[in-house]
């Protein structure tokens, strides 16, 4: 029944393959399908068939077990590409690391295509029970660290919302603080004014230098406003954004060791959640160089260089004959420490 | 990885190439390649062979910078495009037309025995098709220590910035020391930045292993301000001491965000050492008298006193002062060595130095051209008179610049 896959256009009417009643009779109808089978059919018989409980499907040749609360109305026209969402979301929710959890992009590359494949093989059919039973099994191995994925994607979201939420709430505050200054300026200048015609009229002094001394004050104290707020401004806002910081998210490490699950290469290393303790400072940054396979004397007989220490030019610069002691010391055994076999290697 | 592609590769071009040369023969842009193919399949000379093979390793992007002595250009890995290397082309040139300068022939030989976290990597060398030597170098895009202190209104900094700095720069020069190998030209200009914040020391185009007894050295190294006084008197044995003393004044210019001991001439260095420290007798610094160049002055400076130090560079603490103090002792070997500079106590007193991720650093376009700028420079270019000239026009800093050019 090729019609009934089609979109309803304008004239064209659907008919459920279940009961055979059709959408020309009645406009309302709502199709429902299970992500077991995909078998359009309408609510009603959805209804009737399932609400006692699960039922093989009613199309002829399915007979596959259904449940009720599987149900769902179809996003998409296309029963293929609902079908690839829906396994897409189900496959997202277990693999659900994030680029941050890689130590390169590269890996994250690796990780996001190697998904990709496992996708489209579940999509066409290929091995589809082998992959399942690998989803099934690092989905209970991983538990953790996949439940922590989802609460630091879910913690990411909820911090941009309540970013949008700050940014917002500051900028009404600043709106309606530039709208207060403005009306209070107003309000001084008027005030001002009124003072000056007082002066002149009070006084008879010279109109224009009480026009100054007016303009003087108002300046002054428009100054003195600018300062007290600005530090308004920023305060009273700092509420809510800074606090809200994410504490670091453990990404699990996959079992790459087992051979039942997957092995996702690149992940990074879980970090100790307990804060570590301060070492004192290392100057040498933990090198040293101490030699494996030989040990200098205290002192050495050589006489050429023990004269050096002695010999005019050669102390007070600064050379040592120890240095050149040491030096054909390290020389002599450079070679010690390496194994051509390993070199070859 | 037993054998890595790339080591496949002239192996493959044997095979598959060859063919198709008198195809390709006629495309101009693929010349190159077709000659490089026919080399490998004709001479089969192992060190050429060799030689392709590192150089088909990388891609030059573009040139960050050209000077006298080389040419810098920034690449990456074929393999991975998104590193980064530096390419330091260095010219062939006039005074060496019967081999390769001698500053590339230290900076290659030093380069490949040190590896050390602060300490520049030189991941490959070269030769171009002309003959050009190329280094394959780490690229460190936060341009170096110099552009740091200099911008003193862009950029603050704080003690424990300068324990971590000065920390990174004593195990750089510790290693190269406890490797037996003299820098001999330690300077802000020549502590790059790597992209993770951390002090790399580069340049060792004046470098060389410590001497042999009786081996005479030449004196005239490390840019004059940071020259220590025996090699001004013209020593021509030394240790490493002469690179302890540039430590010491990098150390003071990071606090004073000025160059410490700034003098005009070598004479006039001397003299400002004097003034500084104190004038070298027979008293403080057994022997000096003995130097080439020594020259008993007339007015004879006391020692300064601690105080004096504290006034000046008390902002690091009376250890940090100090720790300056014992690398600036006149004489050399009182001073302290690079293991003793790690040793100190103020390194484990407060404050801690700062993670390397958190110091402060210098961006953008302009840190990586002064990348160009460092490496393409030619050690010891400025110990002569022109060098000098060249240095002073390009610090800045008020009064003294006019005094110096």
């Amino acid at each position: 029944m090729p019609s009934a896959r089609r979109p309803n256009g304008i004239d064209e009417s659907v008919i459920c393959p279940v009961c055979k009643s059709s959408t020309y009779l009645n406009p309302n109808m709502i199709f429902k399908v299970n992500p077991e089978c995909y078998h359009k059919m309408c609510d009603s018989c959805v209804e009737r068939i399932f609400t006692s409980g699960p039922a093989p499907c009613p199309v002829a040749g399915c007979g596959k077990t259904l449940r009720k609360n599987r149900f769902k109305i179809p996003r998409f026209e296309d029963l293929a590409v609902e079908r690839e969402c829906d396994i897409r979301a189900r496959v997202a929710q277990i693999l659900n690391h994030s680029e941050a959890d890689f130590d390169s992009l590269r890996t994250y590359n690796d990780y996001e295509e190697w998904k990709e494949e496992l996708i489209m093989d579940l999509v066409s059919g290929n091995n589809v029970q082998e992959w399942e039973r690998k989803l099934k099994e690092h989905a209970k191995e991983n538990q953790e660290s996949i439940k922590a994925n989802a609460r630091h994607e879910e913690d990411l979201r909820e911090q941009v919302k309540e970013d949008e939420r700050v940014r917002i709430e500051r900028s009404e505050l600043s709106r309606a603080e530039a709208q207060r200054e403005f009306q209070e300026e107003l309000a001084e200048r008027e005030a001002g004014r009124k003072e000056v015609i007082n002066k002149i009229l009070n006084t008879n002094s010279d109109v224009l230098r009480v026009a100054k001394e007016a303009e003087s004050v108002l300046q002054k104290r428009a100054a003195a406003r600018n300062q007290p707020s600005t530090a308004n401004g920023t305060m009273g806002v700092t509420s809510g954004s800074g606090d809200a910081n994410i504490t670091g998210k453990t990404t699990g490490s996959v079992g790459a060791a087992k051979s039942t699950g997957f092995s996702i290469s690149g992940l990074k290393k879980i970090q100790p959640q307990t804060k570590e303790v301060e070492k004192v400072y290392d100057a040498f940054d933990g090198l040293s160089l101490q030699f494996k396979y030989y040990s200098l004397a205290e002192k050495y007989f050589h006489p050429r260089s023990n004269a050096v220490d002695k010999e005019k030019g050669h102390a007070s610069g600064g050379y040592l004959g120890w240095d050149y002691q040491r030096r054909a010391q390290m020389d002599a055994h450079a070679g010690l420490g390496i194994f051509v076999e390993e070199e070859k290697a | 990885m037993a054998i890595s592609p790339n080591n496949l590769e002239p192996q493959n071009a044997r095979e598959t190439k060859a063919p198709a040369a008198a195809k390709l023969k006629s495309l101009p842009v693929r010349r190159n390649q077709v000659d490089s193919a026919g080399k490998i399949e004709t001479g089969a000379d192992l060190t050429e062979h060799l030689n392709l093979e590192i150089k088909n390793k990388y891609e030059k992007d573009r040139k960050l910078g050209e000077g006298t002595y080389a040419t810098v250009f920034l690449g990456h890995l074929k393999k991975d495009p998104k590193s980064e290397v530096a390419i330091k082309k260095i010219k062939v040139m006039q005074e060496y037309k019967d081999g390769i300068s001698v500053s590339a022939i230290r900076e290659i030989k030093f380069l490949q025995e040190l590896s050390h976290p602060n300490i520049i990597a030189m991941h490959d060398v070269y030769s171009s098709k002309n003959q050009n030597l190329c280094l394959v170098l780490e690229f460190l895009p936060l341009g170096d220590l110099e552009m740091l202190i200099r911008d003193s209104e862009g950029i603050r900094y704080g003690t424990a910035d300068i324990k971590a700095w000065m920390a990174m720069l004593g195990r750089g020069v510790w290693w190269c020391h406890e490797n037996f190998v003299l820098h001999r030209d330690i300077k802000p200009n020549n502590l790059l930045i790597a992209a993770n914040g951390e002090i790399k020391l580069a340049d060792f185009g004046l470098a060389r292993s410590f001497a042999d007894p009786y081996n005479r050295m030449t004196w005239n190294v490390i840019t004059r301000w940071y020259r220590p006084p025996e090699l001004l008197y013209r020593a021509r044995h030394y240790g490493g001491a002469v690179d302890v003393w540039s430590v010491g004044c990098v150390f003071a210019e990071l606090i004073l965000r000025v160059p410490y001991l700034a003098g005009t001439s070598d004479v006039d260095q001397l003299d400002k050492i004097c003034q500084a420290i104190g004038s070298p007798t027979e008293q403080n610094w057994p022997g000096v008298s003995e130097l080439q160049d020594y020259v008993k002055s007339e007015s004879i400076r006391p020692l300064q006193k601690k105080e004096s130090f504290l006034g000046l560079f008390g902002t690091v603490g009376e250890g940090g002062v100090d720790l300056l103090m014992s690398t600036l002792i006149l004489d050399p070997r009182r001073r302290v060595t690079a293991k003793q500079f790690l040793q100190h106590r103020w390194w484990t007193s407060e404050p801690r130095p700062t993670k390397t991720e958190n110091l402060p650093r210098k961006g953008g376009v302009s840190a990586r051209e002064k990348v160009g700028e460092d490496l393409k420079r030619r050690g010891g270019e400025l110990d002569n008179d022109k060098g000098a000239d060249k240095v002073a026009r390009k610090l800045d800093f008020g009064n003294r610049s006019k005094q110096a050019v």
